[in-house]
């Protein structure tokens, strides 16, 4: 079993909701998350579970101190009241849901991207996390991605138009999750092409016949 | 989720001051265990008025077990303390996003620990969906049933995990708790990873 499914499974979810993942899958999450209803849904009822798993613990300490409490009311005063981050335009905000804007400098369409193979550019994402890649891709229309495994998790979310890979077609919000044995081939929808989110815990290889020879050339 | 979906529609603010007549009375003392009804005033008495003795209320409610959450995850204990105040002082600044339609303070003030968790003991950024904007972005076919399920009172969701196998549980548990993903659970408890995917789905089903 590689290939997952449209929307994030329970371990995901999971590991999402308890705070186990790393940042860039954590991005992965709440990108799909704020676009698919459903797994929404899901992760409110595990916040639910969090917070009724909370409210049953037991205090630690109860009668000896005040725990800080005039500490921190002493604080309170200073604390500015947070602003919504906002000089983005309807060519982003249509498209890239919040959490995924928080790491975008610029628009769209004005973003750095760079060319990585025939009919695919790529922007960079950098996060906290020094490992595996975070990126965004724009695919061309009917274009394919050359054929590849992974080292590690690779996570797809597609924020703009479909691709197919195998029998699936994934479309915007949806998730796709492939592990170190996947070997697959994602082509963009021939009418719109791709722009998805990709999050990888360790780079790809290339396998297809030529693709082995790029291998020590080409990274995305 | 059929007994949440038949649950009350929340009024407005001024409607949920007045005498509650369709709940019966609490037996024990509010001081003791203040109601969830009555944790969402706080929060929204510190969202509108910067109400310090709502403040102060909900600190005495919840640093305690703030502080417990941050010892079962591994943080001694003035590092834990610490997340409890930070975690608070969060409450002081974003009450203004609490909505009592979309979650319960307890739930509310989870996600705020977990996410300070992060940020104070992993020193990592945590990207976290925004409430406003999920509903802008999904298509508008969110129900009104969807809506309502998210907003299961702690009551609800803390009988229904007291009733809960024990070792669907013990995963919950130990991924909240203690910081770990589904697959070192696994790893800890000898068990396929399929059975614990199969007991979180079965645990999510029940809850």
């Amino acid at each position: 079993m590689s290939m997952v499914v449209l929307h994030a499974d329970e371990g995901l979810m999971l590991d999402y909701a308890s705070g186990a993942l790393s940042e860039p899958m954590s991005l992965a999450m709440a990108t799909h998350l704020s676009l698919n209803k459903k797994s929404a849904v899901d992760y409110d009822a595990l916040n639910a579970v969090g917070g009724a798993l909370l409210e049953d613990l037991h205090a630690v300490g109860a009668d000896e101190d005040d725990f800080g409490l005039s500490d921190v009311l002493s604080r309170l005063d200073d604390e500015p009241v947070r602003a919504r981050p906002v000089g983005f335009s309807s060519v982003t905000t249509d498209v890239v849901p919040a959490p995924l804007r928080d790491y975008l400098p610029s628009d769209l369409d004005t973003l750095p991207w760079r060319r990585v193979a025939p009919g695919v550019e790529e922007y960079s994402i950098r996060t906290g996390s020094n490992e595996g890649r975070t990126a965004l891709l724009k695919i061309q229309p009917g274009q394919s991605m050359p054929e590849h495994t992974h080292g590690g998790r690779e996570i797809t979310v597609v924020l703009k138009g479909s691709y197919v890979d195998g029998c699936e077609t994934y479309r915007r919000g949806d998730l796709q999750e492939a592990d170190e044995e996947a070997n697959h081939q994602p082509i963009a929808d021939h009418k719109d092409g791709c722009l998805c989110l990709i999050v990888l815990d360790a780079p790809v290889k290339l396998t297809g016949r030529v693709g082995r020879l790029l291998n020590p050339f080409i990274r995305f | 989720m059929t007994a949440v979906a038949k649950m009350t529609k929340v009024g407005t603010l001024d409607s949920q001051k007045g005498p509650h007549l369709m709940a019966p009375r609490p037996a024990y003392k509010l001081a003791d265990k203040p109601t969830s009804d009555h944790l969402c005033t706080l929060v929204e008495r510190i969202a509108n008025h910067r109400d310090r003795a709502a403040f102060e209320e909900l600190y005495r409610h919840f640093a305690p077990r703030l502080k417990a959450y941050g010892i079962r995850a591994g943080a001694d204990p003035i590092t834990a303390e610490e997340l409890a105040q930070e975690a608070m002082i969060m409450v002081w600044r974003k009450a203004g996003y609490f909505d009592r339609r979309k979650a319960t303070v307890s739930t509310w003030l989870f996600t705020i620990v977990r996410n300070k968790r992060i940020d104070l003991l992993r020193r990592q950024n945590r990207p976290e969906l925004d409430a406003d904007d999920v509903m802008a972005m999904t298509e508008p076919e969110a129900t009104q049933d969807e809506i309502m399920a998210s907003q299961q009172s702690d009551a609800i969701v803390r009988q229904s995990l007291s009733i809960l196998p024990e070792d669907q549980k013990r995963v919950l548990t130990m991924a909240f708790f203690e910081e770990k993903s589904h697959s070192q659970i696994a790893e800890d408890l000898s068990l396929p990873l399929g059975t614990v995917k199969s007991r979180i789905r079965l645990a999510m089903n029940r809850l």
